[in-house]
């Protein structure tokens, strides 16, 4: 028995090989081969797992090619956690075949580090914005992106002149009259890709009459561990326990569906460490979703220039699966005047995106995307909504190369607009 | 054989891509949804017959075997490849090709789920008979393969019944329809023949079907009761009655429970059984019908029933039953189900026989069954990592299905042989009946290249 997937093994074992889970898994759709649908998964890692198999770099694809989306998890009838057997398997495959060093230097060095992330993202914007780019691939560092950065170019949006935490000097954090106080947990996401999402969220949250405490954290850790990198990744959960002890507030607030979703599972993260684990579990009972914290609570809305709007919705599977959030970012919409909710078929299908899934498997993303912007184009929609950075982007792409008409929006711009006074 | 020269020329026929040969990626073609275990020597993914066509005439020549797989959800491990032969995998060979209103049939290829047609008809107000409980995940070729059947198959027949012809690649290589469009082939039935030989005469690349109109009306009915033999004797009653409903469907408190822990259907956690009643066809006189079954319910103690109120109560109903062995595993991680089928009347004693394996092995035994087919599905719930339970479970699985061809019924309602059962092909066949079906296969099959080893019980092998 090979001691690395102890916490997995009763897990895979429950998998009795009935094979429904090819009837949901997007990746699976895309590709028909069992090594990447959960009952291949389960059986990969029973294999290793029992020592009948042994890992090496020809568990590459079958390994890394899962969205992690959970599809499989909520569609098992033992409910066999997948995920997290993709996870063990990806964590012996680095200890053991090997992680390339740009991966490491993005887990170890940068994403724990805010100002030198910023730097690198810095850096990475002027080779996009000047065609430099291929300097920045000279210094090996853009394996971030994976072999199909050229591609996957396309993505990653124009990356914005100003982060978000550079504005926050300029923001007002304080409301006339303060009702309640939380933390704002900065998405990466958000800070570097999309700031403008994180100021409606600050905006929002003021409007409402709360305080906002914005946190001085590094990137949740969930790049690192959905890579297997479990070291990288307590390394940051560490980091932000202690950032978000300090704020002291009840709540703590993230419009980033991941980051929201893995903060929660902090303890988990902690078996071996007691002490880690409570404190970890202390945070993870504090943490909301932007929708979950808003919809319970938020005042009067108005339609202003979504008057007529007809807006669907997409779950990004940390939010729907991860979190069973479903309920909240729909009522939130509902309780907009004016404006037509209409649900999407299969709305909590994965979008491909995946954190840097689409950077990394680039067609296979693609043709996952396809099949939402088909599900998308049944709805009518003129506006499009989602709640996670990784779904914006991707969408946002969908939507441009299929050259549909519809505005890819964050829900707290959309609420934003809606509690937006006359 | 070098296996690179032969995964060179499968390359050359389906493209690079399309030809897995690393042990990691066959290690996943190495069972199905059964207990055995095999080895593939390659897996081919295919596209269209022609590919198909060179493939089997390439494994001809060099003497190599190969097994079609659609979904690997067959339960007897009529997939797993044996002598490390080649996989032909239709898992992307999976269009609907027509759907002919007219003349009520669709043409599909065999890699396409059995939900998805549905889901396709339903658009146009039809629908394919045949809906096993897998039918999201089973492909249209393996349904063909296993003489699928389902709920639903005991008003209007299995696969078999709705299958009206294919394109078939003969274990020579050679391309061939079998049948057509047409209602009825004169001679005889190759059809019938083709159908639940689990590919071992021939890989089917296309499929005729025959399709039905939606119901125009359909009311599904939960009956709770606290004994299963009351349930049963209601199953007996409403068919002597002249009452054929579209399903009867028992489960028992074992798959009651685990249902209900993964799918919430709504069946009482408390109930000995639960009877799943389905009436289809014209609104006129379903309610008078209805009532007849209800007074037949009260009749056998029924302690209470619910009609559905709607399509969606109505699939979240059925969503349990389709989820009862996937359920079973809450129970123990996994399960050996034993297909055997009796007559309706000798449904009581099939499964006091069951009982009583059930607590001689000391294996705990889930029932759900097609009871309007006397088709049994004992779910023999363990661990297969425990050697000793494993052996029990087989003994008693064999036991099992003893007792049903003892009642004078059968070893498997619709989940077929494979290679699990072919030891229990000896209980109802005795002896002349698997000679004539040896020379069938090695007139159709020379070399006997094509799924080996499954179905068909080795004479000398005859206990
Ligand atoms: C949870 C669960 C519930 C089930 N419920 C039912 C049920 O209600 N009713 C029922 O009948 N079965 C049921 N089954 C069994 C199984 O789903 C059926 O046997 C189904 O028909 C198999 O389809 P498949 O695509 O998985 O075929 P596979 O398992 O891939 O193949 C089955 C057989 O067909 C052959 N085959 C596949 N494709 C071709 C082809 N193109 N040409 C020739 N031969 C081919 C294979 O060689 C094999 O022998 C269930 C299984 C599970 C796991």
């Amino acid at each position: 028995m090979n001691e690395q997937y102890q916490h997995v093994y009763e897990e895979v074992s429950k998998c009795n090989r009935c094979g429904f889970c090819q009837a949901h898994c997007p990746i699976f759709a895309v590709t028909g081969s069992e090594k990447n649908v959960a009952r291949g998964h389960n059986a990969h890692v029973r294999g290793l797992a029992e020592e009948k198999m042994e890992i090496n770099a020809d568990f590459k694809d079958a390994l890394f090619e899962c969205l992690l989306c959970k599809a499989c998890v909520s569609n098992c009838f033992p409910a066999v956690r997948t995920d997290k057997a993709v996870v063990a398997g990806r964590a012996e495959y680095i200890k053991r075949v090997g992680q390339p060093k740009a991966m490491r230097l993005v887990f170890h060095t940068l994403l724990p580090d805010q100002e030198k992330l910023g730097k690198f993202v810095r850096l990475l914007a002027l080779g996009k914005n000047t065609g430099l780019s291929k300097l920045a691939r000279a210094m090996g560092i853009l394996s971030w992106f994976g072999k199909d950065m050229d591609k996957a170019e396309g993505i990653v949006e124009k990356i914005p002149r100003t982060f978000f935490r550079q504005k926050v000097g300029t923001l007002r954090l304080e409301p006339a009259k303060v009702k309640t106080e939380v933390a704002y947990f900065v998405g990466c996401g958000f800070n570097y890709m999309l700031p403008h999402v994180s100021e409606s969220t600050v905006e929002v949250l003021v409007g409402q009459g709360a305080r906002v405490k914005i946190a001085d954290n590094c990137c949740c850790g969930l790049p690192a561990y959905g890579y297997g990198d479990m070291e990288a990744a307590r390394n940051m959960a560490r980091k932000n326990i202690e950032a978000l002890e300090k704020l002291k507030t009840e709540v703590i607030v993230t419009e980033c569906g991941s980051c929201s979703a893995f903060l929660k599972e902090y303890p988990e993260l902690f078996e071996d460490d007691q002490i880690m684990k409570k404190r970890a579990e202390a945070i993870a009972k504090k943490v909301k979703g932007f929708s979950e914290f808003m919809a319970p609570q938020i005042g009067a809305l108005s339609a202003n220039s979504l008057e007529g709007k007809k807006i669907t919705y997409h779950d990004p599977c940390h939010m729907s699966r991860y979190q069973g959030v479903v309920k909240e970012p729909r009522d939130l919409i509902k309780k907009i005047p004016g404006v037509t909710y209409t649900e999407m078929p299969e709305a909590d299908r994965c979008c491909g995106g995946a954190g840097s899934y689409n950077i990394m498997h680039y067609e296979q993303s693609m043709k996952v995307l396809e099949k939402k912007m088909e599900n998308l184009k049944k709805t009518g929609a003129d506006i499009l909504t989602t709640e996670c950075p990784g779904c914006v982007i991707q969408l946002s792409y969908g939507v441009r190369k299929a050259g549909l008409p519809i505005k890819v929006l964050h829900i707290s711009e959309l609420i934003k607009e809606a509690s937006r006074k006359g | 054989m070098e296996k690179e020269h032969v995964r060179d020329a499968l390359q050359r026929i389906v493209g690079k891509e399309n030809v897995l040969w690393k042990d990691v990626d066959l290690a996943v073609y190495s069972y199905d949804a059964g207990l055995v275990k095999g080895k593939a020597g390659l897996v081919v993914f295919v596209d269209n017959s022609d590919q198909v066509a060179q493939i089997v005439s390439f494994l001809c020549k060099e003497g190599i075997s190969y097994v079609a797989r659609g979904s690997g959800t067959n339960l007897t491990g009529g997939t797993v490849p044996l002598n490390e032969g080649v996989v032909i995998e239709f898992s992307r060979m999976n269009r609907i090709l027509e759907i002919d209103i007219e003349n009520e049939r669709v043409v599909v290829e065999p890699g396409i789920y059995n939900l998805t047609v549905q889901n396709a008809l339903a658009e146009k107000g039809y629908y394919y008979a045949p809906d096993p409980a897998s039918q999201k995940a089973s492909s249209m070729g393996g349904n063909l393969g296993e003489n699928a059947g389902g709920p639903h198959c005991l008003k209007y027949g299995v696969t078999s019944n709705h299958v009206l012809g294919a394109e078939v690649v003969l274990p020579s290589g050679e391309k061939t329809w079998i049948g057509g469009k047409a209602l009825d082939a004169p001679g005889p039935d190759l059809m019938g023949l083709l159908v639940g030989s689990e590919g071992t005469l021939g890989i089917v690349t296309k499929i005729v079907c025959r399709i039905m109109r939606s119901p125009e009306r359909v009311l599904t009915m939960l009956a709770i009761y606290s004994s299963v033999e009351a349930a049963g004797q209601t199953v007996s009653d409403i068919i002597a009655e002249g009452i054929i409903p579209a399903t009867l469907e028992i489960m028992d408190n074992v798959v009651i429970r685990a249902v209900e822990a993964s799918v919430h259907a709504g069946y009482p956690l408390d109930a000995e059984a639960v009877l799943l009643i389905e009436l289809d066809g014209l609104t006129d006189g379903m309610d008078e019908q209805m009532k007849r079954i209800t007074e037949i319910c009260e009749k056998n103690g029924v302690v209470s029933h619910r009609i559905a109120k709607d399509a969606n109560e109505r699939n979240i109903l059925w969503a349990g039953r389709r989820g009862a062995f996937g359920a079973v595993a809450r129970i123990r991680p996994a399960y050996l189900v034993c297909d055997g089928t009796v007559p309706r009347t000798q449904l009581p004693k099939a499964l006091t026989e069951v009982k009583k394996i059930s607590e001689k092995y000391r294996v705990p035994i889930g029932n759900v069954f097609h009871a309007g087919d006397g088709n049994l599905h004992p779910l023999i719930l363990f661990d297969d990592r425990d050697a000793d339970e494993l052996e029990r479970v087989h003994k008693a699985g064999r036991e099992i299905l003893k007792a049903c061809a003892d009642l004078g019924g059968t070893i498997s309602g619709e989940h077929g042989i494979g290679t699990e059962k072919l030891n229990e092909m000896f209980l109802v066949f005795k002896g002349d009946d698997i000679r004539m079906m040896s020379a069938i296969k090695q007139a159709v099959d020379r070399k006997g290249l094509c799924n080996p080893g499954k179905v068909i019980p080795a004479q000398e092998a005859r206990p």
